[in-house]
C-alpha cells in the first residue's frame, strides 16, 4: 500500500485502505505499545494544566456573547462553550456585569 | 458541498493519519501525538452544504452516533461471547458508515476532502464500538468474579455519558481501551478513582491493567513497589507506583486487583 495522502489516492486505493483498516481495527484496539502508552499518558496529564484557551465576550442586550476562539478544541455559540461531551453555559447574575 | 479544514490541519497531520490507517504498529510516540492532535483539529473542520454548516464533531453526532449507537449496543449486549463475536459486529456497523455518508451527500467522489469526514467518523466509531465491547467484557467478568459493583446502563443514552462506568467500593471507575483512555486523559484529565485498560505488548499477550489514584489504592491496599514507566511490564502483577513530576498513578494487574477488591468486600461484609 502506498502512502499517498488520503485526498490524493484513487477511489480504489482509498476503498482498499479503509476496508483493511476496518477489518484490522474491528479485531483489536490501536497498537500503542506499553511504553508509548505510558509516555503519552503521563505527558497528557502533565501538560493538561498548560492548555489554556482564552475566550473573550461582551454583553449585548444584557446577555453574554462569547467570541469563538480561533482553532482551539472548543466551540462557542452565544453563551455556550462546547468542549468534548460537555456543554458549559455561562450566565450573568441579575444586573449583569458591574464596572469597577 | 464544501469541506473547510482548519488552517492548523497541515499536510503533516494528513500524512500521519494515512500512516495510522495503513498500519498503526509503525507509529512512533511523536506520530501518535500528531495523530491525536490531528483528530482534535478535525473536530472543528466544517461542512458547508445548501442546508447549512456544521462541524465534523456535530456531523458525527447527527449522522453516526444518533443512529448507530443504540442499535449497536443492543446487538452487543445480546452476544454470548463478546470477545470472539464482537469483532464481526464492530466491522458490520463500520461498513455502514460510508454508504450512510454517501446517501447523506457527505462523502462524494468530486470532493476528495470529504474522505477526511469519513475517516474522522470511522475513527470515532471504532473507538466507541471497541470501547463498549471492552466495557461489556469487563462488566461480565466482574459479575462472574463475584465482585459487588454498580455499572451504568449503556442502553440509556444519558446514562451512557455518566461520569463513571463503574462504582466499586464507593470508588468511581472507568473501563477504557488504551486509545480512549489516552484521549480522556488529554481532554479531561483523570477525574475518576480507577481505570481498567488493556496494554499492548507487541506480542499476543495483552495484559489487563488497572490504573488508580494513590488514594483509591490506599483504600484497597497501600502496598506498592516503586517503578519507572519502562519497568511496568516486568513488575506486574505487583502494584507499581509510577510517578512523573506531580502525577502519580498506581498500576496493578487486573486479576490481582480483583482479588484485593474481593478481599476488602468480604472483610466489610463480615
Amino acid at each position: 500500500m502506498s502512502e499517498k495522502q488520503l485526498t490524493k489516492m484513487t477511489d480504489a486505493e482509498f476503498q482498499e485502505l479503509m476496508e483493511t483498516y476496518i477489518d484490522r481495527s474491528s479485531r483489536r484496539d490501536d497498537a500503542i505499545s506499553a511504553s508509548t502508552f505510558l509516555e503519552l499518558l503521563f505527558d497528557a496529564l502533565l501538560q493538561r494544566v498548560q492548555n489554556v484557551v482564552q475566550l473573550e465576550g461582551q454583553v449585548i442586550d444584557g446577555k453574554l456573547v462569547l467570541a469563538p476562539p480561533e482553532e482551539a478544541p472548543v466551540q462557542v455559540q452565544g453563551n455556550r462553550i462546547l468542549l468534548g461531551d460537555w456543554q458549559i453555559v455561562v450566565t450573568l447574575r441579575d444586573g449583569g456585569l458591574q464596572l469597577a | 458541498m464544501q469541506i473547510i479544514l482548519p488552517k492548523a490541519f497541515t499536510a503533516e497531520y494528513q500524512d500521519v493519519l494515512t500512516r495510522y490507517l495503513v498500519d498503526d504498529r509503525l507509529l512512533n510516540p511523536a506520530e501518535w501525538r500528531l495523530l491525536y492532535q490531528g483528530i482534535d483539529i478535525l473536530n472543528t473542520a466544517r461542512i458547508q452544504t445548501d442546508a447549512g454548516a456544521e462541524t465534523f464533531r456535530q456531523a458525527y453526532h447527527h449522522q453516526i452516533d444518533a443512529g448507530f449507537a443504540t442499535p449497536y449496543l443492543e446487538r452487543l449486549l445480546a452476544l454470548e461471547d463478546v470477545e470472539t463475536q464482537s469483532p464481526a459486529l464492530i466491522a458490520e456497523f463500520a461498513r455502514r458508515i460510508a454508504p450512510h455518508l454517501q446517501q447523506a451527500g457527505l462523502l462524494r467522489p468530486d470532493v476528495p476532502s470529504s474522505r477526511l469526514l469519513y475517516v474522522y467518523c470511522i475513527y470515532w466509531w471504532q473507538s466507541f464500538a471497541r470501547g463498549y465491547a471492552f466495557e461489556v467484557q469487563i462488566v461480565r467478568d466482574l459479575q462472574a468474579s463475584g465482585i459487588e459493583f454498580y455499572s451504568h446502563d449503556v442502553r440509556d443514552p444519558v446514562e451512557r455519558r455518566s461520569v463513571a462506568d463503574l462504582v466499586v467500593l464507593n470508588l468511581m471507575g472507568d473501563v477504557k481501551t488504551s486509545t480512549y483512555f489516552l484521549k480522556l486523559a488529554a481532554s479531561h484529565g483523570l477525574p475518576n478513582d480507577f481505570y481498567v485498560t488493556r496494554i499492548w505488548t507487541g506480542r499476543r499477550h495483552r495484559p489487563l491493567v488497572v490504573f488508580q489514584k494513590p488514594a483509591a489504592w490506599k483504600k484497597i491496599n497501600g502496598d506498592t513497589v516503586e517503578g519507572e514507566l519502562s519497568d511496568l511490564l516486568h513488575l506486574l502483577p505487583r502494584p507499581v507506583k509510577l510517578q512523573r513530576g506531580d502525577v502519580t498513578l498506581i498500576a496493578i494487574d487486573y486479576a490481582a486487583w480483583k482479588q484485593r477488591v474481593l478481599q476488602v468486600q468480604q472483610e466489610e461484609s463480615e
